[in-house]
Formats: structure tokens, sequence, C-alpha cells
């Protein structure tokens, strides 16, 4: 009686190449979907407005680099995204450097907790209005990639 | 785990290239190591497309680490500010004429 080789791969719990093969790519994928985001291991809300921007800058230099490579009606839906959370940006830059203003201030002896305590709100109401628009422009940029 | 996707385009075509040095063993239909070698190398393709802003990311997230209980300092911001500056300049610039 003839008996079909068996696959070397059933030694890891597949049947065949091809299944190895397709639990091979499958893992690729889902390996690429967690790649770490810097926010996650930002310690106070400085360091999460710095990710945050940060996350920015790598998906806006990434923006200009699909120009010419992504059909010009995607590229305007890049462009829009971009314009929408650039001010949010420069919002929350300004924010971070009105929180380190006061805070210098403050140990120096020129300014009060309660003002200390509006720049610190007001730092974290610009990371959460960044969280939302920089993640519209990363899903922007990564639906128009080719 | 952001190394580990650094290193899977370099991983797929590995497995790719001993798949191709096993073709002709019994452990392969006649034919499929070409076909699995192209799909592994589209799959590493992929990944490597994406690779330039994820290895930035990772970069971003080993300096956010680096800094501990620390803030970042002036010149890290200063940077950002410029290379967003610059990269939002070119986004918004009109397209030439065609």
């Amino acid at each position: 009686m003839h008996h079909r080789a068996r696959s070397p791969f059933f030694l890891f719990g597949f049947s065949s190449l091809g299944g190895a093969l397709v639990a091979l790519l499958l893992l690729t994928l889902a390996l690429y979907g967690c790649i770490t985001r810097p926010v996650s291991v930002a310690k106070d809300s400085e360091q999460r407005a710095y990710a945050l921007y940060g996350e920015f800058v790598i998906f806006e230099e990434e923006a200009s680099r699909l120009r010419g490579s992504v059909p010009a009606a995607v590229y305007v839906g890049v462009q829009r995204a971009d314009a929408v959370a650039k001010p949010t940006a420069d919002s929350l830059l300004q924010a971070v450097h009105d929180y380190d203003t006061i805070s210098a201030q403050l140990r120096a002896g020129n300014s009060t907790q309660d003002k200390l305590t509006v720049a610190t709100s007001n730092l974290q109401t610009w990371v959460t209005q960044a969280e939302t628009d920089v993640e519209n422009l990363v899903s922007a940029v990564k639906g128009a990639k080719p | 785990m952001n190394t580990i996707i650094a290193l899977m385009p370099a991983f797929l075509r590995a497995v790719g290239g001993v798949i191709s040095l096993l073709e002709g063993t019994n452990a392969f239909s006649e034919g499929f190591s070409s076909v699995a070698e192209e799909v592994l190398s589209a799959a590493a393709s992929l990944v490597e497309r994406g690779d330039e802003a994820a290895n930035e990311l990772a970069a971003l997230t080993n300096s956010i680490v680096a800094m501990g209980p620390h803030d970042p300092t002036q010149e890290q911001w200063a940077d950002l500010e410029a290379r967003s500056n610059a990269a939002h300049a070119a986004i918004q610039a009109p397209s030439a004429p065609a």
C-alpha cells in the first residue's frame, strides 16, 4: 500500500507547508498591527505630549513622501487631515511651553500653584485633542499608502 | 516587539530561501517552492514599505523610555517642531501643474 509522505510541518502542528505559510503570514500581519505606540510608554503629561507630537511629525513626514505616488484625490484627504491636525499640534506645543515656563517660575517663587494647575489642565486638554487628530492623520496616511 | 517587526522582512526572506533550497525533497510538491518564495517575498516587501515609519516610531518610543522620569529637552522639542513645519509646508504646497 502506498503511503503519502507525511509533511515535516506536521511536527509543528501544520498538515502542510501551505498551512505553515498561512500561519506565518497571519503572524506577520498580527505583529505588524502590534507596533508599540510611543504614547504607551509615556510617564506623565509632557511625555505624552512629546509622544503624540512625535508620532504626528513621523506621519506628517510619511505623508509628504506620498505626494506624487498616490492619486491626487487621495492626497487631498491626507492634506485635509494634516490641515486639521497641525493647529492642534501647534497648540499642544504651546501648552507644553506654557507649562514649562510656569513650572520654572513657580520653582523660582515667581508664580502660583493655581497658575500651574491651569497650565496642567490646559496641557491635558490639548493632549486629549491631539490623540484624536493625530489618529485621524495616521489613518489617512495609512489608508493612502499604495 | 518593535525589534521583532524590524527583523521580520529578513526572516520572511530567509524562510523563502530555505524553502527554495529544499526544493526537490519530498517536503514540497513540485512548483510549490517558487510560489511560496514569491508570497514570502511579497509579504517582506509589504512590511518593509511601512518600515520607515515603524522604525521611527520605535526610535521615538525608545527615546521616551530612556528619559526615565525626566521631560524632553528644549532641543528635542525644537527638533520635532522644525521637522513638523518642514513636512507641513511640503504637504500643503500646491501641486505642480500637469
